[in-house]
């Protein structure tokens, strides 16, 4: 409860460290990942959806009724690393700045991503 | 054992701290000691019940006579435990009684000290016990939603759908072996 609070106060001091919840990941999604990732893939159309009639909530990767807990968690978990992912670029962003605006001959670091 | 020893009434009850509903029960269920069946109706009649019952002579009123009581005066409920001054000398300080005072029937539960005083003249205006009333929920609810602007913790994105526009990735490698993931 205590990480709760701090953390919740340091979001509204420092905004732009943290990542924003209704934007979503903003950094490019195969930065530091040599070996690609794979694309998730829904397994019905819209259309196929909306004949099955799935309610609005589940229309999601994990339509499947026998393994829907297990691939829940699975995609909590994408998400959460998601978070962590932006999280940790966007203080590496912050840091690299640090670093140029007090060492003006690091510039090669500025155009090291995107 | 009392009677032994010559004292009065009312020091026996001093002395054995005997409450004053006990005084009440007693007297009623004394036949020597219950109210006349006939009203009095003349001036000294009147003047010998009301010393009877200790009161003044022109405050002496009996009740009506479909309640049957004969004697009995109609006092008033004894003001609650707290509407009397507690700087009397009261023969009884923890009840704020005095011995041999004439009561109503009801004054020792109704009017009890341990009651809620919410008699119809003292009762709070309906607007403020609707107010009282909404209290917690109102401050649940706009507590609720002044807090909504400080999202605590879980570190996560919303879920994502599979919208017709987007495109999302997996942390799994592509290169068919499996690995970049452990669930």
């Amino acid at each position: 409860m205590g990480l709760n609070i701090s953390g919740t106060i340091d979001r509204a001091r420092h905004p732009e460290q943290y990542p924003d919840k209704a934007k979503g990941p903003t950094f490019d999604p195969m930065y530091g990942f040599p070996d690609g990732r794979k694309l998730k893939t829904a397994p019905y159309t819209d259309e196929e959806m909306q004949i099955l009639n799935i309610p609005h909530d589940k229309r999601d990767y994990c339509p499947e009724r026998h393994a829907w807990e297990k691939c829940e968690t699975n995609n909590k978990l994408d998400d959460a690393k998601e978070y962590e992912r932006e999280l940790r670029l966007r203080q590496r962003r912050l840091r690299k700045e640090e670093i140029i605006k007090n060492n003006p001959i690091h510039k090669e670091l500025a155009n090291n991503e995107e | 054992m009392n009677h032994l020893i010559g004292l009065s009434k009312r020091n026996i009850l001093l002395i054995n701290r005997l409450p004053i509903q006990t005084t009440i029960r007693t007297v009623l269920n004394n036949r020597e000691w219950r109210p006349k069946e006939d009203v009095p109706v003349t001036a000294e009649d009147r003047a010998a019940t009301a010393k009877k019952y200790n009161m003044l002579p022109e405050d002496y009123k009996p009740l009506p006579p479909e309640r049957n009581a004969g004697d009995m005066p109609s006092v008033e409920p004894a003001g609650k435990f707290f509407d009397r001054s507690p700087w009397e000398d009261y023969d009884y300080p923890m009840d704020r009684q005095n011995w041999n005072e004439p009561r109503h029937p009801s004054d020792h539960v109704k009017y009890d000290k341990t009651r809620v005083g919410y008699s119809p003249q003292k009762r709070p205006v309906t607007l403020k016990i609707l107010l009282r009333l909404l209290l917690l929920p109102a401050t649940f609810i706009l507590g609720v939603y002044g807090l909504r602007t400080f999202e605590f913790m879980t570190p996560s994105f919303p879920s994502r759908k599979p919208e017709p526009g987007a495109v999302h990735y997996s942390f799994e490698k592509d290169d068919g072996s499996g690995q970049g993931v452990r669930y």
